[in-house]
């Protein structure tokens, strides 16, 4: 190759032929835009047009099968033919912008919530919902786990002013809809119920097998929640509970919601004024 | 970079974790698809890290984007970066094409012209990749199903060029020579004896599926015959070379890739090694 014909083309701003080619294949990936066909080379039997159409092919049914392994359920609940419109309508609206299709889906709830047929049934989002909670809490990051012993250990006065970090991959799932129970039967693969609204808060997390879990939260348990996520302490805690707990009843009702929730392995460490505990 | 023959491997997938830990199967190496474990923790991060503890790996990725015409996609080295840092792999490889434009990538291994100024892009680029890994990289030819009109040049002088500008290696898929050998009618052989013998460090064999007039590269299938003639013709102009082989659908026991692998040892072992080009 003749080294004297080179072009340079680090100028970003200009468009160059190279960028032109991308973006004309790009644009015939999302939308079939034919404007590429013209560049391509005429090669034997196979058309140009199959030839772009494999590539189209590809990429659909790569970000379709993303659908349906991050969201096996919702899919078994929409059924096939719901399924292909919801992933051909996904596909078209929501572009890939990561290098991982960890995140495709993100929007897919959303979506679900805001477009027809789909936002006719708001369960149907809140199912999707409920997916990508598990999915985020399955892999997010690693943290120790801390002990009823070590709670134990506290010394009484470090008590008050102990603050309390969940483990990394807890979630909270807030929903209208009484999805969790359709979740359980479409895995059990039974009929899942009617769809009914409710109002239910769930704790999702991983235990220390590294199994997602979720749990049914009280009032109190979902009270004690937005306080630690809030960063208050525990004398901050127990005095904001005197709203729903009788005077005499709170110290007690924290602490069985805290030693629940360091018994599933839901709390990474406690903080206090001097030192923060933590697992070994 | 030395050339490191680690012998004969297979790509990890999530299918083999559970086997691998629990039988240690003889297989030389593994390769990961670095994106894969862009996660924070969890099990896939767990199983990859006891893993990486008996076996030798090397990451190789998708979603470099080596020849898109956007900026370098620095939040995607920062994460290849720490990868690396965890996993120590022997190596770090992706894929000479470009995956996305305009901030929307299409997860595929899109095909570049092979023109001057995509040769003076992917130089400089891979030069740049280089100075921010701290390492040299290898790049994979990849299989492909169309032609530009403005290309100069066959894939093999393009892909030479490159790596030679860029002083990186070639991760040589012998399976995407042949898929594209009768994609675009023309002769492995020819492609395989233009590469510079010093320049190739890993091997990459796969099945794919021939639908007669295009032939769809898939790794959904055992490797087929005309592949492995060609292997055979790599391991006499090349040497001993790291091989590994890739199966992404359709996956089998691990037995059944054991004894593939069993096989392109074999195919080594019969070359006769003394008349290889093969220099360091
Ligand atoms: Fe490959």
């Amino acid at each position: 190759m003749n080294k004297s014909r080179t072009i340079r083309t680090t100028d970003d701003k200009s468009p160059t032929g190279l960028k032109v080619r991308q973006q004309q294949l790009m644009d015939f990936l999302l939308s079939g835009n034919p404007d590429i066909q013209q560049h391509i080379a005429q090669q034997g039997k196979t058309s140009t047009q199959s030839r772009l159409g494999i590539y189209r092919n590809a990429y659909s049914s790569r970000l379709r099968d993303v659908i349906d392994i991050d969201h096996p359920i919702t899919g078994t609940y929409l059924g096939d033919e719901l399924f292909e419109l919801m992933v051909n309508q996904y596909i078209q609206q929501h572009p890939s912008n990561g290098t991982s299709l960890r995140h495709f889906a993100n929007n897919l709830p959303d979506f679900l919530g805001q477009h027809p047929p789909f936002n006719d049934n708001l369960q149907i989002s809140e199912l999707a919902r409920f997916e990508r909670i598990l999915l985020s809490s399955f892999d997010a990051a690693d943290a120790n786990r801390i002990s009823l012993p070590q709670l134990s250990s506290l010394p009484a006065d470090a008590w008050p002013t102990m603050t309390i970090n969940f483990h990394p991959s807890v979630q909270l799932f807030n929903t209208h809809w009484n999805v969790v129970a359709i979740w359980q039967a479409i895995t059990q693969q039974t009929n899942p119920p009617a769809p009914e609204q409710c109002n239910e808060s769930w704790l999702v997390w991983r235990n220390s097998e590294m199994l997602t879990e979720f749990q049914n939260m009280d009032n109190i348990a979902l009270w004690m929640f937005h306080q630690i996520k809030a960063g208050a302490d525990f004398a901050t805690i127990c005095e904001s509970l005197l709203e729903i707990v009788a005077e005499g009843a709170v110290s007690a009702a924290a602490v069985d919601v805290l030693t629940r929730w360091i018994n599933m392995g839901a709390i990474s460490n406690i903080g206090t004024d001097t030192a923060v505990v933590r697992s070994t | 970079m030395e050339n490191k023959f680690l012998g004969f491997g297979l790509g990890l997938r999530t299918e083999h974790f559970q086997d691998i830990l629990n039988n240690q199967p003889a297989i030389d190496w593994l390769e990961i698809i670095s994106e894969n474990f862009f996660v924070a923790g969890g099990k896939p991060k767990h199983y990859l890290h006891q893993i990486r503890n008996t076996y030798p790996m090397v990451m190789h990725g998708v979603s470099l984007s080596i020849g898109s015409t956007d900026p370098l996609n620095q939040s995607y080295l920062r994460n290849l970066t720490q990868l690396i840092h965890e996993i120590e792999p022997e190596w770090v490889s992706d894929h000479l094409c470009w995956t996305s434009i305009g901030n929307v990538n299409s997860h595929d291994l899109l095909p570049l012209p092979y023109s001057e100024e995509a040769i003076n892009h992917v130089a400089d680029r891979i030069k740049q990749v280089q100075d921010v890994l701290g390492q040299q990289i290898l790049l994979e030819n990849v299989s492909s199903y169309l032609t530009y009109n403005e290309s100069i040049c066959p894939e093999w002088e393009f892909i030479s060029e490159v790596v030679s500008r860029a002083d990186c290696y070639i991760l040589l898929d012998i399976n995407n020579i042949y898929v594209s050998a009768r994609n675009h009618g023309f002769e492995p052989q020819e492609y395989i004896n233009a590469i510079d013998t010093k320049r190739v460090r890993q091997f990459h064999l796969a099945g794919h599926t021939d639908y007669g007039d295009y032939v769809i590269d898939t790794h959904d299938h055992e490797i087929c015959d005309p592949v492995w003639d060609l292997y055979q013709l790599c391991c006499q102009r090349f040497g001993a070379i790291s091989t590994l082989i890739e199966r992404d659908d359709n996956i089998p026991a691990i037995n059944s890739l054991l004894s593939e692998l069993a096989r392109a040892r074999s195919v080594l072992d019969q070359t006769d090694l003394s008349s290889t080009n093969q220099l360091s």
